[in-house]
């Protein structure tokens, strides 16, 4: 490929990316199965049990996990859900709390009354299954090293079964970690919002009913924004995800027409 | 186990600084003697550690619910009250592993840097970043309502470190865009198949709405829906493949678990020495 070529295309991708957003073009999403169920399964959540919301994503993906957490948030704060942020990573409780933060002033959600942050904890399987059996005494203070005991929103969370349903917000496959050590042997509902290359990898667990709803990368927050009636990032960014997928296929295209004129070519000049 | 729970019961003042500077003593005596054996005995060692660490996880998942428990509660087993404290344990174990890579990273960079070694001017900027992010992160967080201080973390962590991680992560979608123009190209009838399947899944879950949107969802003609063809492909074709692969994966991990617990994988330790 040519000096050329590649800059052409860059330039090429980076117009095509550039128009729904310059343009602000948006279109209602057509809600999925996988997002009307992780809808109904925070619905569901009874007054006396908390969410939590695992944050294992870095600035990397926010693109895509930074609207899903949003969407969720917006959801679970303008229907006065208890939750808590956790994490296994330690960037992705920080982001949480940003996009928290600033969610609580639009609904009026104090910290620490319908929310808490419990922070990075390090480990995995063991701290999973410390969890399981107790709350605070693993986590024990929360982001800003004040103790559990201090906020209302953790009255009378203690175990894995005062936790109505754990949604793992997640960019590394860690989902199946959850799984393995804290929803399944507690019976803990789980739902997964995963970046658009981890889709594929959860359906088994969705038909076995081991998870219960789903958002699909950025098409997914873009459906529970409009479930939620909180549109925002997932809606703009939907379209330019939507245009660059529209210019790889045409550039795959391109490319395989100019393959087949290249092999014609050599025919023709290996049959004269 | 009793005296398990004591060892992780929270102390505070003189108990506290004294536990630090006994503990920090205790493991200096440990490492010292252990650093005294042979490698034979550090390898027994090891692999008895090793063993021990996995069959309690490996009891206490499978002995069943009140075994050995003379309290009788829920589904504890005489096990299950050491779970939490070890939790903690492989916490402050982990927090050293972080240490340990940052002391690595200070070595490497600060000899890069005091040589003038080629590229010394990335260590040099790797000091600068560590030495900011540490010193505003902590002054930050013993002063979380300070302006300043707020300010200048905000500018350093969304402002500097989000901005640069997603950007630099963005990029890939143009050498994606360049790879799909040079190397995605229609060999067999296999190829050709697995390209109309990606095109179809690629747009069926963003944007479907644009291209059929238009057919209604509840019609005869509703299977023609983009989004509609992309669920079927998901969780017929898709979850299948899936399973297969989960069920090798899962078989290879078993294999592997086993093999480290044992202590059986080649090059396990101390087989350099």
């Amino acid at each position: 490929m040519s000096f050329w070529t590649r800059r052409i295309i860059y330039i090429v991708f980076a117009v095509a990316l550039s128009i729904p957003l310059v343009t602000n073009w948006q279109v209602t999403p057509d809600i999925g199965l996988e997002a009307r169920q992780l809808y109904a399964a925070v619905e569901r959540v009874p007054a006396d049990k908390i969410i939590l919301i695992n944050q294992q994503y870095e600035a990397t993906t926010i693109a895509e996990n930074g609207p899903q957490t949003r969407a969720l948030m917006a959801h679970m704060m303008q229907r006065g859900k208890r939750f808590a942020i956790i994490g296994l990573d330690p960037v992705g409780p920080g982001l949480g709390q940003q996009i928290a933060e600033e969610l609580a002033k639009k609904y009026h959600r104090p910290y620490g009354e319908t929310w808490v942050n419990l922070g990075y904890n390090l480990g995995t399987a063991a701290i999973l299954k410390g969890l399981a059996r107790d709350i605070p005494g693993t986590v024990k203070k929360d982001i800003n090293g004040k103790p559990l005991s201090l906020f209302p929103v953790m009255k009378g969370v203690r175990t894995a079964k005062d936790v109505g349903l754990l949604i793992d917000v997640d960019s590394t496959s860690t989902y199946a970690v959850w799984l393995a050590y804290f929803t399944q042997p507690n019976q803990v509902p789980f739902a997964v919002a995963p970046t658009s290359v981890m889709v594929s990898d959860i359906y088994p667990f969705m038909n076995s009913n081991q998870v219960v709803g789903m958002l699909k990368g950025i098409a997914g927050a873009a459906q529970y924004e409009r479930l939620a009636d909180a549109p925002g990032q997932g809606y703009k960014n939907r379209m330019p995800v939507f245009m660059a997928h529209v210019t790889i296929i045409l550039l795959i295209l391109v490319g395989n027409v100019q393959e087949i004129q290249r092999r014609r070519k050599v025919d023709a000049e290996g049959a004269a | 186990m009793t005296a398990l729970r004591s060892l992780f019961t929270p102390l505070h003042g003189t108990a506290l600084v004294m536990a630090i500077i006994g503990a920090i003593l205790f493991f200096v005596l440990v490492f010292a003697g252990l650093h005294a054996l042979p490698s034979r005995a550090k390898r027994s060692l090891t692999i008895a550690a090793t063993f021990l660490a996995g069959l309690f996880y490996f009891l206490e998942f499978i002995l069943p619910n009140n075994f050995g428990n003379t309290k009788g509660v829920g589904k504890d087993n005489f096990l299950s009250p050491a779970v939490s404290p070890l939790s903690d344990f492989l916490m402050v174990v982990g927090a050293m592993a972080f240490g340990l890579g940052l002391l690595n990273l200070i070595q490497i960079h600060g000899r890069a840097l005091i040589r003038m070694r080629p590229g010394w001017h990335n260590a040099f900027i790797f000091f600068v970043g560590l030495i900011a992010m540490t010193a505003v992160g902590i002054t930050h967080g013993n002063h979380p309502t300070a302006k300043g201080w707020t300010n200048a973390y905000d500018f350093l962590f969304s402002g500097l470190y989000q901005s640069l991680a997603s950007s630099v992560f963005a990029l890939l979608a143009f050498f994606i865009a360049s790879a799909a123009f040079r190397a995605f190209r229609i060999g067999s009838v296999e190829a050709t198949l697995m390209m109309v399947t990606a095109f179809i899944v690629m747009l069926g879950n963003v944007g479907s709405e644009v291209l059929t949107g238009w057919i209604p969802p509840d019609s005869a003609f509703a299977f023609l829906r983009l989004d509609t063809m992309t669920y079927w492909i998901m969780t017929t074709v898709n979850m299948s493949a899936q399973r297969a692969l989960l069920f090798g994966i899962a078989m290879g991990e078993l294999a592997i678990a086993l093999r480290i617990w044992l202590s059986l994988e080649r090059g396990h330790f101390f087989d350099q020495d």
